[in-house]
């Protein structure tokens, strides 16, 4: 999946990279997943496969280290310059509604 | 174990159906267990709420002898997650879970889309559209041959199955490759405005499944009928070689899978195999061909002539429905009788008869062929390629007359044209119903032969003898 794929995250591709601030499994990240968004988001292993496959071809995470057929990754720098774009948007996003609120109440 | 086969007739990607009759089936109390050569194999479980899953692994392949390391990771997150796998088609992979509300395999619609069409293109697609060009030439050549001799398309089975075969299966083609492309463009705008991949509707399933099971039995009927199907034994025994060979090359692809068997190895010995077998086959079928097939069904010769130049000649002594004789007074029998019963396929039948001369004695000659129209809308078709049986034959052409001797639908005689010039020959062609006879005689027929001609070869005569 090439890097333009990312340009906009969905909430999976989100979570995903902002739970492996800490070095996990597959497993891990949906449990942590699930934890964080209190159940709202749920990631499924096939979703998570085809994820982090396409973020280490584009190089947003890393294989830390592999035991048997669990492996571990952490985010990259390139990932972590991807989720601060996409929290920009989305605070973008959050600003314009307020603005648009806010002229419509009349505040 | 009770164990049914079924030939299901989804598209690749058509996921959300798939899931929908698998949970239906296991309902009833059928489980899906494999899919193997085209053929969905279930077998009976105490009937069940299931949950199905269908997705789809890029690095799966019926050619691997075993899973991947990648597929085995895969296989077991979705295990973990609840789902088991149940049966594998290329890169689809087939899940079924007995949790109530297990967690959905894919929950990103985009990644779920652009993992189908990486899946898609690298195999699926690759080989339809391989497939494609083959029956595209395959048609176009079909195509040619029914407007340049439309006579042995419509008539003879093997080649109008053919025919029926390479057009239904190029419709599939271009209905699934079509299909794909439409679906593709439809669920990535649907997947960027936040929306879902499209899911197909059950007329998409069922006309899939009405091209596979066209195209499979055409191709049946084509395998079987390259000779007649009043030979049911021959018929019998073919189908039953076929798939003996098939479930040769299936049973030992399985047996090396299972003992991980080199790939390389394994695809030389399946070479080898279906080789060996089809050589089998064929020198069966050519052995069996020339012992029993010729005696039983071709007109067999009583008698050899010598010509004074030393050539052969194969004598016969047939019955057929117009003689010479019946016309002319002859001395003495000087001739060879041979009917043919040239072809027959659900549309027309094709028959042809010679009275040819034995001696060297210059005794008038007779040939005729009859065809019988079984589908009325393919009469001007027919009637056209028996005009033009003999297409080689230049300066030649039949041109209708009008004469009421014959008492037919429509008659045409044969010409020599040379120029603006044009002289009469002794061949006609005449529509009697639904029958048309051919005949091609040594001499200008009287009032009185043509009366014979059409005591023995009209229609109510023919309907009663062929």
């Amino acid at each position: 999946m090439p890097r333009e794929k990312f340009q906009i995250l969905t909430e999976q591709m989100f979570y995903i990279l902002l739970c492996l601030r800490e070095e996990c499994c597959g497993t891990d990240i949906m449990e942590k997943v699930r934890e964080m968004t209190k159940g709202r988001v749920m990631i499924g292993p096939g979703t998570l496969y085809n994820l982090l496959e396409s973020f280490e071809e584009v190089g947003a995470i890393r294989q830390t280290r592999a035991e048997g057929r669990k492996r571990n990754y952490i985010i990259t720098y390139e990932g972590k310059a991807m989720l601060k774009e996409e929290y920009q948007r989305l605070q973008k996003q959050m600003q314009d509604y307020e603005q648009f609120m806010r002229e419509e109440e009349g505040v | 174990m009770k164990v049914r086969y079924r030939m299901e007739g989804f598209s690749f990607y058509d996921y959300d159906n798939i899931t929908i009759h698998l949970e239906k089936m296991a309902q009833k109390g059928w489980m899906l267990e494999k899919i193997w050569n085209g053929f969905w194999k279930y077998r009976k479980i105490q009937p069940q709420k299931l949950k199905f899953a269908v997705t789809y692994f890029w690095e799966a392949s019926d050619e691997n002898m075993q899973h991947t390391e990648n597929q085995e990771i895969f296989l077991e997150s979705c295990e973990q997650a609840g789902w088991r796998l149940c049966a594998e088609w290329m890169q689809m992979q087939i899940f079924y879970s007995e949790q109530e509300n297990p967690i959905p395999i894919e929950t990103d619609e985009a990644a779920k889309l652009d993992n189908i069409h990486l899946c898609m293109r690298q195999q699926y697609l690759k080989t339809n559209l391989f497939l494609l060009l083959i029956m595209s030439v395959l048609s176009f050549s079909s195509g040619v041959n029914l407007i340049k001799t439309p006579l042995s398309a419509l008539t003879i089975s093997s080649i109008f199955w053919g025919t029926v075969f390479t057009v239904a299966f190029l419709v599939y083609l271009l209905w699934t490759i079509l299909g794909y492309w439409n679906w593709y463009r439809a669920s990535k705008a649907s997947v960027r405005s936040g929306g879902r991949c499209v899911t197909l509707t059950r007329w998409n399933h069922w006309v899939t499944k009405g091209l596979i099971l066209l195209s499979f039995f055409a191709v049946v009927l084509a395998f079987v009928t390259i000779y007649p199907l009043s030979d049911r034994i021959y018929v019998m025994v073919r189908i039953g070689l076929f798939l003996f060979m098939v479930a040769i090359c299936s049973w030992l692809r399985v047996w090396m899978k299972k003992r991980k068997v080199n790939q390389s190895l394994s695809t030389l010995v399946m070479v080898a195999v279906s080789v060996v077998c089809a050589a089998g086959i064929l020198s069966w079928e050519l052995g069996w061909e020339k012992s029993v097939w010729k005696e039983k069904l071709d007109p067999q010769p009583v008698d050899i002539y010598l010509s004074k130049d030393g050539i052969e000649w194969e004598v016969y002594d047939d019955q057929i429905p117009l003689r010479v004789e019946d016309m002319k007074e002859m001395e003495e029998t000087v001739y060879s009788y041979k009917w043919t019963r040239k072809d027959e396929s659900i549309l027309a039948k094709c028959y042809a008869a010679a009275q040819r001369e034995r001696g060297e004695t210059n005794a008038p000659e007779l040939y005729y062929q009859i065809v019988e129209v079984r589908l009325p809308v393919l009469y001007d078709l027919c009637l056209n390629g028996l005009q033009q049986d003999d297409w080689w034959v230049e300066d030649e052409e039949f041109f209708p007359i009008e004469d009421e001797r014959w008492q037919a639908d429509r008659v045409y005689r044969k010409y020599a044209v040379a120029g603006a010039e044009k002289t009469p020959l002794n061949e006609y062609l005449i529509c009697w119903d639904r029958f048309l006879v051919r005949i091609s005689l040594d001499w200008e027929p009287d009032s009185e032969d043509i009366k014979v001609i059409r005591e023995k070869l009209s229609a109510p005569v023919l309907e009663r003898k062929l």
